[in-house]
């Protein structure tokens, strides 16, 4: 059980680094400068703390791998 | 009588959703898909609203209020009731914030998708429909029943904030406990049937975000059925964006405490609603002092041994677990 929950919070958190990507490269494109810091800002901002996020469940779910491994073994 | 609360709520949700998609179909109206799922889920809003909080009645009324024991000493910590309106609004928030999130992100990169949009929308509609019922049966429940076991009492913030402390990651720890000026070299404070991060943090945030996601969706949903001023629905839609974000990250920082390895007893607890004796009485020892006292009753006298009570709502576990 513990495998199938952690595959799932791991495609989340896959969805959620691309949405980081996604808002991240548009932050910084000239389109978005065109509108303002406060847009910017926003969107690189909201990328980061996204990303920080999902790598921290990333290694929570590794965690949780290993400890199935650790009590199956 | 809870049942038939329950069941007045679902008749008359059934008819109003039912006459909403009827006359919205009808082919005298000139609308797009699009408009016509808006304006299905708007006129929608009121009974589903009314069967949350008839559905909330129902609950409170059907509350039994003692701590119930497995024969192997394990203990209830969520009601059925409560487990099931945990998944019902988790069901109705990830289908709300995927389909939010394309329609963002699309937005924001410019794309278009291989599919039309509203698919998204209609999806959208459905997944909200689910967390405005959840919202309504939830606030409804704790209203009647004035159950607050979910945060810090008046005068126990500190307390909490120091459990919070401890609780989190050290170096994260060490940064609240700089901010708040607390002392980390003391023992932290026992946890009861609830942890402190979910206390002090976990549920204040999700309320405040919660409450603002739906607030600003239904202002967005009602503009084609009720005159809103441009300038509300211009904040409406920003703050609803940003409430958006806030909650998929707050979704990332939730599934990231709930699947330690050390707290997965509480995450099952979550699906069967009971947690293991041993598991209670190490990881949350006040929870467990304050279920033996119950079970021991209240000793001649009542001095020093009766259920400590929680503050405006039942001191257990079973009965209306949050």
């Amino acid at each position: 059980m513990k495998l199938v929950v952690a595959l799932l919070a791991l495609l989340w958190a896959a969805g959620n680094l691309f949405a980081a990507g996604l808002m991240l490269t548009n932050g910084i494109a000239a389109k978005t400068a065109a509108k303002g810091l406060t847009e910017q800002g926003l969107l690189v901002l909201g990328a980061l703390l996204l990303a920080a996020l999902a790598l921290s469940l990333i290694w929570q779910c590794v965690d949780l791998l290993r400890s199935e491994t650790n009590e199956s073994a | 009588m809870s049942w038939l609360a329950f069941a007045i709520g679902l008749i008359l949700a059934v008819i109003g959703i039912g006459g909403a998609i009827a006359l919205a179909s009808s082919s005298a109206q000139p609308w797009d898909p699009e408009l016509t799922d808006n304006l299905i889920f708007a006129k929608s809003l009121p009974f589903i609203l009314g069967f949350g909080i008839l559905s909330g009645l129902a609950r409170a009324a059907s509350d039994r209020w003692v701590t119930e024991r497995r024969p192997d000493g394990a203990i209830r910590r969520f009601s059925p009731g409560t487990a099931l309106n945990h998944w019902i609004n988790a069901l109705g928030f990830l289908i709300a914030i995927t389909t939010g999130s394309v329609q963002y992100l699309i937005g924001v990169a410019d794309a278009t998708l291989p599919f039309p949009l509203f698919w998204v929308y209609r999806l959208h509609f459905i997944g909200a429909s689910l967390m405005v019922y959840s919202a309504a049966l939830f606030v409804t429940h704790r209203l009647i029943t004035g159950d607050t076991r979910l945060l810090p009492g008046r005068g126990e913030w500190i307390r909490h904030f120091r459990g919070l402390a401890h609780e989190l990651p050290r170096p994260l720890g060490n940064v609240v406990a700089g901010v708040l000026g607390l002392d980390l070299r003391r023992e932290p404070p026992p946890v009861g049937q609830f942890t402190y991060y979910e206390k002090a943090f976990s549920f204040p945030v999700w309320v405040l975000l919660l409450g603002l996601i739906i607030v600003t969706g239904l202002l967005k949903a009602m503009r084609y059925v009720a005159p809103i001023p441009g300038e509300v629905l211009w904040w409406a839609s920003a703050l609803h964006v940003a409430a958006m974000i806030l909650l998929a990250a707050k979704f990332l920082d939730h599934l990231r405490y709930v699947l330690a390895p050390s707290r997965w007893p509480l995450l099952r607890s979550m699906v069967q609603t009971w947690v293991s004796q041993e598991y209670v009485r190490l990881r949350h020892p006040l929870w467990f002092e304050s279920v033996q006292r119950e079970e021991r009753g209240p000793a001649p006298g009542g001095v020093g041994s009766a259920p400590e009570p929680a503050r405006g709502g039942p001191h257990v576990a079973g009965g209306s677990g949050p």
